[in-house]
């Protein structure tokens, strides 16, 4: 090893260290514990029985499904909406850009509490928005409250900052002259995107979705404030389990699917993805 | 320099000296912390209980406030030194905190308002002998059916009222991590044929209901039924009071089959460095005077015989006569059932509600 990899690692070394001890230790104390017996199951641990236990029940089966479509269709409505919104940014000028940003953080600043808190008064059927279509009759009443669709409105909101961020970024890195070069070839203004702003932007396509997809699957407030207890995903699932029957044990073992599904998602994206960039 | 290292020294000894000195002074000034609920609860111990307790011991109050389910995980993962002296929480909680090592029971003499006590509103019998108690059953609350009265087409009088078509989809019903959630499911196994000990019946019976929204706190459902979306709930009286403080189109009845009797109690934790201030705590949560003023601003309960109440207030709580309208489930049948009762109502239950 050079002497310049020896510095390199050296200088990881403490956030790897930090790494390790602030998430590698609790982590595998959570997966010890998702080996375990427990009030429900009784087994000699350790060993894989919870896990079989919740893979074998259709109704935890669904639950898993609802996690992973919940996480698909925000990171499918969130991608093209903060494409289309990372564009518009890149073309403001100085301020302007630099106040759009700050909008866009904002929500990131108030936290998720808050912006579920407001959302549960807007997608009430007697709400502002939808209140006086209701009065009106020209919708029926809807149940946006408790609904899927509720909980998918509220998680494109919380991560379209991040998707929008890591867009801008990536778009901002392609090298002015490519366009001028595609300009000055004769490619109109479609066929420049589709040629070289779109396949030179899926590196950070790639980002956003896997950033957009982890918030939406591992995301607590949204499913339990607007979806509810006929609504479980995982995380609300594991909540249940800590919550109201105390099984520390079967929670953990739901955490872990959490994460191994998440895991195969991200290299699922990444080859699903990683085969339209170019080196 | 005018300080000298001996200067130095001499004063950091004198500082030293002071502070053994103010020693003895600072133990005195003991801090008991109360594990409990935020709202209602909270705000009337610091009304009623926490000047009468300061007065008495010289001791402060302190409050770690949260949801049942979340103080009680954070005795279980602070055992060795737990967070708070006392516990609020219901009957099955006490027995299931004895039992996983973290509540324990308080001195009979030293708690001597017990023996005042309605004896049927001491539910939980394990930590119960001539020198201990398992803890203070300080109110009374009942979990009933609350209705728009704008909205029924008969009156509503019984827990059968729940399977009635008018309310399919139109029912606020206890979520499976319910407290009551056992309940429902021996009142369910009882009216289809089964009992406590047979309750197969009972989860089919329970699927056959329409709820179009589980609930776990009385907000879950309150605006649905301002908005006319639930017309029957179940729910405990005093919230169901609170609600109609707060002019919502609700009216309750205890169902003719009872409704259910849930007493809270206030324990001790074990492993307390403060055992004799919180039993100090736990004979203040049964002064007829202390319950009194908590039923005349919260509407739960009084559980001490020689609690006096303004007819006003007697007529809007669980208390004296009411209970007689009441059940008493053994909540240590509840403790034992409810893993596997849980898991049942979400695997066998839930799926065919389709509710939110």
């Amino acid at each position: 090893m050079n002497a310049a990899r020896t510095l390199h690692w050296l200088l990881l070394l403490p956030s790897l260290l930090l790494l390790a001890l602030l998430l590698g230790l609790p982590l595998a104390a959570m997966l010890a514990r998702s080996l375990e017996p427990n009030v429900l199951l009784s087994f000699t641990g350790p060993a894989l029985d919870n896990y079989a236990y919740l893979l074998s029940r259709a109704y935890y089966l669904q639950v898993i499904w609802r996690t992973l479509r919940l996480a698909a269709e925000t990171m499918l409505i969130a991608i093209p909406l903060g494409y289309a919104a990372a564009m518009l940014l890149q073309g403001l000028s100085g301020r302007a850009g630099n106040l759009a940003i700050m909008g866009l953080t904002f929500p990131i600043l108030a936290g998720p509490l808050t912006v579920v808190l407001g959302w549960m008064a807007l997608l009430a059927d007697g709400g502002p928005f939808l209140g006086p279509l209701v009065e009106a009759g020209l919708i029926a009443r809807p149940r946006l409250l408790g609904s899927e669709a509720g909980v998918v409105i509220s998680l494109v909101q919380f991560v379209l900052p991040f998707a929008v961020l890591t867009l801008y970024t990536g778009l901002r890195q392609i090298q002015p002259p490519m366009h001028e070069a595609a300009r000055s070839l004769g490619a109109g203004a479609l066929s420049r995107f589709w040629h070289v702003t779109l396949p030179l932007s899926l590196p950070s396509v790639l980002s956003a979705g896997i950033i957009t997809f982890s918030l939406a699957a591992s995301s607590f407030i949204s499913p339990h404030y607007l979806g509810g207890a006929g609504q479980l995903t995982l995380t609300t699932l594991v909540s249940q389990f800590i919550m109201a029957t105390f099984n520390a044990e079967l929670a953990a073992a739901a955490a872990g699917l959490l994460l191994l599904l998440m895991l195969g998602s991200v290299v699922a994206l990444t080859a699903a993805i990683g085969r339209f960039i170019r080196p | 320099m005018l300080l000298s290292r001996r200067h130095t020294l001499q004063g950091l000894a004198a500082l030293g000296t002071a502070g053994l000195l103010a020693r003895p002074a600072l133990a005195q000034a003991r801090t008991l912390t109360v594990s409990t609920w935020g709202g209602v609860t909270e705000e009337g111990l610091k009304a009623y209980v926490q000047p009468e307790f300061e007065r008495l011991t010289g001791a402060r109050l302190a409050y770690d406030i949260g949801g049942q389910g979340a103080r009680y995980n954070k005795l279980m993962a602070q055992r060795a030194n737990p967070p708070a002296d006392v516990f609020f929480s219901t009957d099955e909680a006490v027995i299931a905190g004895q039992k996983a090592g973290i509540l324990t029971t308080a001195s009979r003499r030293n708690v001597p308002n017990i023996a005042d006590i309605e004896e049927r509103l001491r539910t939980v019998k394990s930590g119960e002998t001539d020198e201990t108690i398992a803890g203070a059953p300080y109110t009374l609350i009942a979990y009933v059916l609350g209705y728009n009265p704008e909205k029924v087409t008969a009156p509503v009088t019984s827990w059968a009222d729940l399977w009635r078509p008018e309310f399919q989809g139109k029912l606020a019903f206890a979520s499976p991590v319910h407290s009551q959630m056992p309940a429902f499911v021996i009142l369910a196994a009882e009216m289809a044929g089964g009992s406590a000990e047979n309750v197969d019946p009972g989860f089919k019976k329970l699927a056959e209901l329409k709820p179009n929204k589980l609930t776990v706190f009385w907000t879950d459902w309150a605006p649905l039924a301002k908005s006319g979306d639930v017309t029957l709930a179940t729910e405990f009286d005093y919230y169901l009071e609170t609600m109609k403080d707060q002019n919502y189109p609700i009216e309750y009845v205890i169902p003719k089959e009872k409704g259910i009797g849930v007493p809270e109690y206030v324990s001790v934790v074990k492993g307390t460095k403060n055992q004799e201030l919180a039993e100090v705590f736990l004979n203040l949560m049964l002064d007829p005077k202390v319950q009194a003023s908590f039923a005349g601003s919260t509407y739960s309960g009084t559980t001490n015989r020689k609690a006096e109440l303004p007819e006003s207030v007697r007529s809007r709580c669980a208390c004296g006569a009411r209970a007689d309208q009441l059940r008493f489930f053994d909540p240590a049948l509840f403790a034992a059932r409810r893993p596997l009762w849980t898991e049942r109502m979400n695997l066998e239950v839930v799926p065919s509600w389709q509710a939110r």
